[in-house]
């Protein structure tokens, strides 16, 4: 739910360092942020997306604009962490264990092993398939609801090389879903 | 069956209207129509955004964010920038001195450093400036060029960028961007993505397309399309021969894809001047340094791009929206496009 009118009001709070009110923004964005991170196969989502949110604060005073803007800066800074994680997950060796959480607290766990099981596994093996660019749209459009340009932004491509990732990215999806039925 | 894919991509966007996908992104759950079966894909992944944090998770994390909010409005209080000098590599400058910077440019042409600039493949510091010029019709880009700029990468080893890269020579949803999203697909599934036999593969479809785009206008026409796939499947994948694990991680030195062409300080599109965008602040940097915005005083980022010119212009421009971060004003430069 956007908070609306009391955006404003929030943000300037927010600047003045009020717990309230980063409470207020975090828990308005951690669905789709964390979702979003989830989807994308972030193991460690619900830090990730902390982390995504503390970064926010670091530049905060700098942030002038509506909650649109706010929201899709947000997603800019996500997505960012996101392919930081998956930088230092490729400098990895391949063996990652599937659940292994480093957060301090075990509660994280059962809570990422929900997130990660929003999908059924029929769908999440044909969205597996798509390429990168078009899980990425497809998620920060239908979990993030970024609109096109939002998302351009996000991912830092062209407008129209969004529009097209998202309509090859249904092609493909609804392909690998066919392909599962007749072979079953 | 890849055959099939060409065909069913083309059928998809006869049948299937921008409205159509957009109802179905956004919209209400759609019970019938031609893209019902994908609503229930929609609708599961919609589910991910349901996830609520826990209480101590979010007191945690806004008591954490309100310190370091108020620490840096302190900072910025008394007199310093946000921002720690440590990330200002390349001296501040003003937006009105990047507009006369860029206007000597403009005056002394295609010469020095446009002329360079004009040569400039994704990666190179004056990458930003060549599509920078290219927009304001300087050295316009062509098919042509990115198809060159595409060899270049290919050259030095970015086969999945390339090929990326080669789609910008391309304008829309056409045969052929079906065909080279094959051919990119096949390169992330392959076994080793940079082996000698793709890169060869890879090689031939950027020949292939230098030497056949532009023909009768032949972008769009099916043959153009038909050719690239052809070579496409020629590239083998992993499947092919193992199963790829399930860890779908891109392998080290993907993240540098200079594939959008596009800086992300893409709010100076369209306005005719271009001139806010400083040498090198455009271009490749937006996932370069994809993690430099993230975290002052890393540095290390080749192009200069998170310095200030960038980010100011952008928000000087368009006006709201942190300067500073994102590096290049992904989303201060919103408001500019047109």
């Amino acid at each position: 739910m956007p908070l609306g009118p009391k955006f404003e009001a929030t943000l300037n709070a927010a600047k003045d360092g009020a717990e309230w009110a980063w409470a207020a923004l975090y828990r308005d964005l951690a669905g789709p942020v964390t979702g979003y991170l989830a989807s994308r196969g972030a193991r460690d989502a619900e830090d990730l997306a902390s982390e995504t949110f503390l970064q926010v604060a670091r530049n905060i005073q700098r942030f002038e604009g509506e909650e649109v803007a706010f929201r899709s800066w947000v997603f800019v800074i996500a997505h960012r962490r996101l392919i930081d994680w998956r930088r230092s997950q490729s400098r990895r060796p391949s063996t990652v264990p599937l659940a292994t959480h480093d957060g301090e607290q075990s509660g994280g766990d059962v809570e990422v092993e929900a997130i990660d099981r929003v999908v059924t596994a029929e769908l999440q093996d044909a969205f597996e398939k798509l390429t990168e660019t078009q899980r990425d749209v497809l998620a920060l459009r239908i979990i993030g609801h970024l609109t096109l340009e939002e998302t351009a932004g996000v991912v830092g491509k062209r407008l129209g090389a969004v529009k097209a990732a998202q309509r090859r990215g249904l092609v493909a999806l609804r392909e690998h879903l066919e392909l599962k039925r007749v072979t079953q | 069956m890849r055959r099939r894919s060409d065909y069913r991509f083309e059928m998809f966007n006869a049948t299937v209207s921008e409205q159509e996908i957009e109802r179905l992104l956004t919209g209400p759950p759609a019970g019938n129509g031609p893209l019902s079966d994908l609503a229930v894909f929609v609708e599961e992944m919609r589910g991910y955004a349901a996830y609520v944090p826990s209480d101590s998770l979010v007191d945690r994390v806004a008591a954490e964010a309100a310190t370091l909010a108020l620490a840096t409005r302190e900072s910025a209080v008394n007199g310093t920038k946000a921002s720690p000098p440590s990330r200002r590599r390349w001296p501040a400058l003003s937006p009105r001195a990047a507009v006369a910077t860029l206007s000597l440019l403009m005056v002394v042409g295609m010469t020095g450093v446009a002329a360079a600039a004009d040569s400039a493949a994704p990666g190179d510091p004056l990458y930003g400036l060549d599509r920078a010029l290219e927009r304001i019709g300087i050295g316009a880009g062509s098919a042509a060029e990115r198809l060159e700029e595409a060899d270049q990468l290919l050259t030095e080893g970015q086969t999945l960028q390339a090929l990326e890269h080669a789609t910008e020579a391309l304008d829309g949803d056409t045969a052929a961007s079906a065909a080279l999203d094959i051919a990119i697909d096949r390169v992330e599934t392959a076994a080793n993505e940079n082996s000698a036999a793709v890169q060869e593969k890879v090689g031939a479809i950027l020949n292939f397309m230098s030497e056949n785009i532009g023909k009768d206008e032949g972008v769009d026409g099916v043959d153009f399309g038909q050719g690239i796939a052809d070579i496409a499947r020629g590239i083998a994948t992993a499947s092919e021969n193992v199963t790829p694990g399930p860890v779908d991680d891109p392998p080290p030195g993907q993240q540098n894809r200079p594939d959008e062409g596009e800086p992300p300080g893409n709010g100076n599109r369209g306005t005719g001047s271009g001139s806010s965008d400083p040498p090198g602040s455009g271009g490749t940097q937006g996932n370069e340094n994809s993690g430099n915005g993230n975290q002052p005083g890393t540095g290390g980022n080749q192009g200069g791009g998170t310095t200030d010119p960038s980010g100011n212009s952008g928000a000087s421009g368009g006006g709201n929206g942190p300067p500073s971060e994102p590096p290049s004003g992904t989303a201060p430069g919103r408001g500019n496009r047109p």
